[in-house]
């Protein structure tokens, strides 16, 4: 104990036994009570980017609250001064608020990881499954539309066709798929190697708050900003109206940037065709596709030309369904080649990357039109840097990822069981990675973005042309994979995985779904 | 920092605002350790944190530096602040999960001190809301009776009253041989 402690438990003694005299026979009990008191405090650790913050944040306040002193704004005496106003405020958010963000974004994009208290983000009651952006809903959206055979949804035709009618579809028929790993390298992972931190990006509002100023300082408004407190710009829009222009949105709420083509100013091929003809017409062909090269040069150089930071993140990638799309077009839904490409320059925390919850890797998303051979989009976090972690208990052995696994991780398959139709489908080596979620406020208004380390297990070879899944995911947080465990148990029982769900078929199966006539009978399959 | 407390409010008040730094620097800590001990979530606790220092800079001149701490009226934002948001969340606040061990790897060590601090926790858990309020702020953000009397709006005889109720309680609720173990593991 320190001379300090031993100080400050004396003098709350004292003051004990000023209201009550009698505790003095029990002292020695009361010090050691006090004295155990104060040295286990609770540790409460600060994270000092939260501190700088909030300092910044709390000056401003009080910079606008100055300002308010100062001037006595009158409401609605400039309304000629409508027209004018609005279109400097509209050249402020031009020119001035790029800057400002490159600027104070480029100014601290090294990492910084501050490393709070265990389970810092509370209960991580999380179903991986919800932001399931994927697989399993993809599924079941194909196999209801693709009844009009062509694997075209309902939106996707055009009404003005007049040929359409039931067409085979290639009988999918019930599968049981059963994951086996049969990689090398898992025995060789220790627990005990892989960090036990959660990340969570840490909310950023000083460019909400920087960009609120820049607008509040404008004095032609019929209106006085500088009469509303506590403000913050949430996002604001910025077009190019030219060929080939861009649309920017900066969403200082969720502290991203997307850049998307104005399509009023890009060509739209389809735009005159009304019929099946037409439309195979101008389709693209193999020799339109642009080889892996091309498509990272294309992306690379959007990058460089509009000084993109590239800070945190790792070299491009081509994701798995453009190249999917590009080699197997005989698998699309519609078998043709793609109009879009997808590179990602994957997100890196802590040397490990970042994954969605079906494993791909997530990060700055460049969007390419192979036909006019451009970027079409661009998806950016500005907050990429500025992160909080938190250890939370990982799973105590690895034996017991095994009846997750065999499931296919965290978004199982839901076809029904079948004993002649068990397929397997073989996993290779797994990675560590941190998979991407969203973490509910208490309140679920809101939800937090959390990055949680987990494996990764790519799929080393697909069973049919239909499978088109290429990891599973193992969450190795504990409490994150006994609740995606007990939630997969709980829709499809201890051993059989069984999800019934209406579907269509022919009474009779022919070999060949494809000779399938249009006359066939369908009937619906009752759900069991 | 509390002698010069009341000088540098003052000139707070009187437009020279880059007198709060060195007050934001010794109560940003304190208020936060304060909050996050009752709401248990980093992103609820910045959250918190923020609402309550901006709405400190926001009163500033109405806050009397006389007769007030202006620690006490720091807590005392906090304090509703708190409420606020379990008002409008409708959940309990609690104990739990609130010590976490520290990073270390002696094992040993970890076990004793989260004995300790379990044995502290339930104790402390069986408390009233008033008591445990009086005793957190005394021990651990060493505030003075007079400060916490301004808190928790009762007299500073009140205080030490609660303060001395709580010790008495605490002391029952601690088993015999707990409290063996917390005298030889002090020594």
């Amino acid at each position: 104990m320190t001379k300090q402690t031993s100080i400050k438990v004396q003098k709350i003694l004292e003051d004990i036994y000023l209201i009550d005299s009698s505790l003095k026979k029990e002292e020695e009990k009361i010090k050691s009570l006090i004295e155990e008191m104060i040295e286990n405090e609770p540790e409460i650790k600060l994270n000092q980017e939260f501190v700088n913050r909030l300092k910044e944040k709390v000056f401003t306040e009080i910079e606008n609250l100055e300002k308010k002193d100062e001037k006595k704004v009158f409401f609605w005496q400039k309304l000629s001064y409508v027209s004018a106003g609005a279109a400097i405020v509209i050249l402020l958010a031009v020119f001035l608020f790029p800057n400002f963000i490159l600027n104070d974004f480029k100014k601290d994009s090294s990492q910084k990881i501050s490393v709070l208290e265990e389970r810092a983000f509370g209960s991580l009651d999380i179903d991986l499954r919800q932001s399931d952006s994927g697989e399993m809903e993809a599924e079941i959206a194909d196999d209801s539309t693709s009844v009009l055979g062509l694997g075209e949804t309902a939106e996707d035709m055009p009404s003005q066709v007049d040929d359409i009618s039931i067409m085979p579809h290639p009988i999918v028929e019930q599968k049981n798929y059963h994951y086996v790993y049969e990689g090398e390298k898992l025995e060789e992972i220790n627990l005990d190697d892989i960090s036990n931190l959660v990340y969570s990006r840490v909310s950023d509002n000083r460019l909400a708050n920087q960009g609120a100023r820049v607008l509040s300082s404008f004095s032609g408004l019929p209106i006085s900003l500088d009469n509303f407190s506590q403000k913050e710009l949430k996002h604001f829009n910025m077009v190019e109206e030219k060929p080939y222009g861009y649309s920017l949105s900066v969403n200082l709420g969720n502290n991203t940037i997307s850049v998307y083509s104005n399509w009023q100013n890009w060509p739209q091929p389809y735009k005159d065709c009304y019929d099946r003809e037409c439309l195979d017409s101008l389709k693209l062909d193999r020799a339109d596709m642009l080889s892996e090269g091309q498509l990272i040069s294309i992306a690379n150089e959007f990058i460089a030309n509009y000084n993109v930071d590239l800070k945190n993140h790792s070299q491009a990638l081509i994701s798995e369904q453009t190249l999917e799309r590009i080699n197997n077009p005989e698998n699309n839904p519609d078998h043709s080649y793609p109009e879009q490409a997808q590179i990602v320059y994957p997100l890196i925390i802590d040397d490990k990357v970042v994954v969605d919850n079906n494993g791909n890797p997530e990060g700055i998303k460049v969007g390419i039109n192979i036909r006019e051979e451009m970027v079409s989009s661009l998806v950016y976090n500005i907050n990429s840097s500025n992160l909080v972690s938190s250890p939370y208990k990982l799973i105590d052995n690895l034996d017991e990822i095994n009846p997750l696994l065999k499931r296919g991780g965290i978004n199982p398959h839901f076809y029904r069981q079948s004993e002649n139709n068990s397929i397997e489908v073989k996993l290779s080596d797994p990675e560590i990675a941190l998979v991407r979620t969203w973490l509910p406020s208490l309140d679920k208004q809101s939800s937090s973005e959390i990055f949680l380390p987990a494996l990764v297990f790519p799929i080393s070879e697909k069973p049919d042309q239909y499978f088109n899944r290429q990891n599973i995911v193992i969450p190795l947080i504990e409490e994150v994979f006994r609740n995606s465990l007990k939630k997969i148990e709980e829709r499809t029982g201890n051993d059989v995985e069984i999800l019934p769900m209406p579907r269509i078929a022919p009474d009779q199966e022919p070999e060949n779904a494809r000779e399938i006539q249009k006359d066939d009978v369908y009937r619906i399959m009752p759900i069991e | 920092m509390k002698e010069n407390e009341k000088q540098l409010i003052i000139l707070c008040q009187e437009g020279k605002w880059e007198n709060f730094s060195p007050l934001y620097d010794f109560y940003v800590e304190k208020i936060y350790k304060y909050i996050f001990f009752k709401v248990k979530h980093q992103q609820n606790t910045e959250d918190l944190v923020s609402t309550v220092f901006l709405k400190a800079v926001s009163n500033l001149k109405k806050f009397n530096p006389e007769n007030n701490y202006f620690s006490a009226w720091l807590y005392k934002i906090a304090k509703n602040v708190i409420a606020d948001h379990y008002r409008f969340k409708r959940e309990e606040s609690g104990l739990d999960d609130i010590w976490g061990l520290k990073a270390d790897n002696n094992t040993e060590k970890d076990i004793e001190n989260l004995e300790k601090k379990e044995v502290i926790k339930k104790a402390l858990k069986k408390l009233k809301a008033d008591q445990r309020e009086v005793v957190i702020l005394r021990v651990w953000h060493e505030l003075s009776y007079r400060e916490i009397s301004q808190i928790i709006k009762k007299k500073e005889a009140n205080a030490k009253m609660i303060f001395c109720r709580a010790v008495k309680n605490l002391k029952h609720e601690i088993p015999l041989s707990l409290f063996i173990y917390l005298i030889i593991s002090a020594n």
